[in-house]
């Protein structure tokens, strides 16, 4: 199968009739990659996302984007590392959806393509401030108030990284593990008013890769010294991906949407993988 | 309805999630094979399914997924209706007879259940496949169960079934990614089907107290606090078909209520 790795066209997908309409949907990490993504699959599905990212610029351009086509949402500007950011989502949450939103979508996250040989313990905290405390916190600021509102649906991506880990980029596979442990957990304490599920995606072409001052490609492209797609898809050759190329943030988005939503009522404590069958384990 | 129309075949059709899932297929436009061992049972509910649907492009197949045989007949008479075959849901199952330790479970009983738990999938899969079309919208979804997930003492048969489905699930996923074909599976928990009320009742006549009692007692240890309605199952199955799940194969995904989590 062809490369066509980096093209990264955004093709809509069809919508699915997932009855979200006028959901508030809160989605941390929105403005890029398979944030946005996110936000974008559920404003075409008739909710209204509330875009949470430190990127105010992105996020503007994104709420530009969807009013032009209609689309009611709404943006945060806050550095989710930080107990003060997830304070300000809460204020300013307050007028956009009162006391917590129909649905969580934990989706910030950072990671960098290096061993444990070359992570200070500085950078592995840093990892897991955004990666790991931003969903704890979160979820400790939102679900009391979404238990007494009667119930919603939380979604965390993690990652194929977090139940098959790989030589490298350890710091954020460890915390994207610790995530999944953290939601199932959640899914028992909230039972049966909160739905608590996990999206794990394997690799996904987003700016993760593409950024030229910090994208991976460009590590990438030196470890198998060539260019472009041909270097991710060495890449993708070397981790035996079954489908042989990478993800759209989209089909990450329509599974996020998925278990969002009351198609999925009867699933909780639950991960589904979005990796193109990379995941070898039986469990 | 046109020859362009998707086409899917459904085993176990008569049945609780069969039945459902059949539903779901036709309603989005799909045409349908129906497939169960009785052929008056799938007789019946095709009758059902072009009165509620009219026009629905419904095929009725009465299978035994055990049987080569039959298999082969099912896949010549599905190539005859459609020529083609988007979807293989394998539904289709049979429980233990009773729980009983390794030491008490008759050979015959543990192959009979393996027949059609485990083995039917893979003969279906093996005669299937040349139908499913490899431009990337053909895909097999496959019914396994939480207790493939987790051990069950005394149902060493059953439970080692529905394991071998999410192992089966995986290595065709492998096996089919560079056709363009996904492989995956819907691991249900406790479902509100007759199968499961019965087995309420049976259990509450055994404790002699009421349906009720029994059927509460059961759904307090389900975190949901209930039995999933048979459509949840179907929704999983249509939502892993569909294009939406372009990028998952491998995959099982648990709808149960959160009684496992894995």
């Amino acid at each position: 199968m062809a490369a066509g790795n980096s093209s990264a066209e955004f093709t809509e997908k069809e919508i699915m009739d997932l009855r979200l309409t006028g959901k508030r949907v809160l989605v941390t990490g929105g403005a890029s990659g398979i944030g946005d993504a996110i936000v974008r699959t559920f404003a075409a599905e008739g909710a209204v996302p509330v875009s949470v990212d430190i990127d105010a610029a992105k996020l503007e351009r994104q709420r530009g984007e969807l009013h032009a086509v209609g689309a009611e949402s709404f943006s945060i500007v806050a550095d989710l590392a930080t107990q003060g950011g997830i304070d300000a989502v809460v204020a300013e949450g307050r007028s956009i959806f009162g006391s917590a939103p129909d649905v969580i979508v934990n989706n910030v996250g950072t990671g960098r393509l290096r061993t444990i040989e070359e992570t200070s313990d500085e950078e592995f905290h840093r990892t897991l401030e955004l990666n790991l405390f931003a969903m704890v916190r979160i979820c400790k600021a939102f679900l009391p108030a979404m238990r007494e509102n009667g119930g919603g649906s939380v979604v965390t991506v993690t990652s194929d990284l977090s139940r098959q880990p790989e030589d490298s980029i350890t710091d954020y596979a460890a915390s994207k593990a610790a995530v999944a442990s953290v939601a199932k957990s959640l899914a028992r304490l909230y039972a049966p008013t909160i739905r608590v599920n996990c999206v794990a995606p394997g690799p996904i072409y987003t700016p993760f890769w593409s950024d030229e001052n910090y994208g991976w490609q460009k590590t990438v492209e030196d470890a198998y010294d060539k260019q472009g797609d041909a270097a991710l898809q060495a890449l993708i050759d070397d981790r035996g991906i079954p489908m042989a190329r990478m993800g759209r943030p989209e089909e990450v988005g329509a599974a996020v949407a998925f278990l969002a939503s009351d198609v999925s009522a009867f699933t909780t404590g639950a991960t589904l993988g979005v990796d193109g069958g990379s995941i070898r384990a039986l469990f | 309805m046109t020859n362009a129309a998707p086409s899917v075949l459904v085993t176990g059709a008569t049945g609780g999630i069969g039945r459902e899932t059949a539903q779901r297929f036709v309603r989005e436009g799909h045409r349908v094979a129906i497939a169960d061992i009785r052929q008056d049972a799938v007789d019946a509910l095709a009758e059902e399914l072009r009165t509620e649907f009219p026009g629905a492009d419904v095929l009725p197949l009465e299978l035994d997924q055990s049987s080569v045989p039959s298999v082969e007949a099912a896949a010549e008479a599905v190539r005859g209706w459609s020529g083609q075959l988007t979807t293989l849901a394998v539904v289709a199952g049979v429980l233990q007879s009773e729980g009983v330790p390794v030491t008490r479970l008759p050979v015959e009983e543990f192959q009979r259940v393996h027949a059609v738990n485990l083995t039917g999938p893979f003969i279906l899969a093996k005669h299937f496949i040349p139908l499913i079309p490899t431009d990337g919208t053909g895909s097999i979804v496959m019914v396994a169960s939480y207790w493939g997930r987790e051990a069950h003492p005394l149902y060493a048969a059953y439970c080692t079934s529905k394991a071998g489905v999410i192992s089966l699930v995986q290595v065709l996923a492998g096996e089919l990614a560079e056709d363009g074909i996904r492989v995956n599976s819907v691991a249900p928990g406790n479902t509100n089907t007759q199968m499961h009320q019965k087995h309420l009742r049976d259990e509450a006549a055994e404790l002699g107290i009421t349906f009720e009692e029994m059927r509460d007692k059961h759904w307090s240890t389900i975190p949901m606090r209930y039995a999933g309605e048979p459509h949840v199952i179907s929704d999983a199955i249509f939502f892993l078909a569909s294009d939406q799940a372009s990028y998952i194969t491998g995959a099982t995904l648990d709808v149960n209520g959160g009684v496992v989590m894995s």
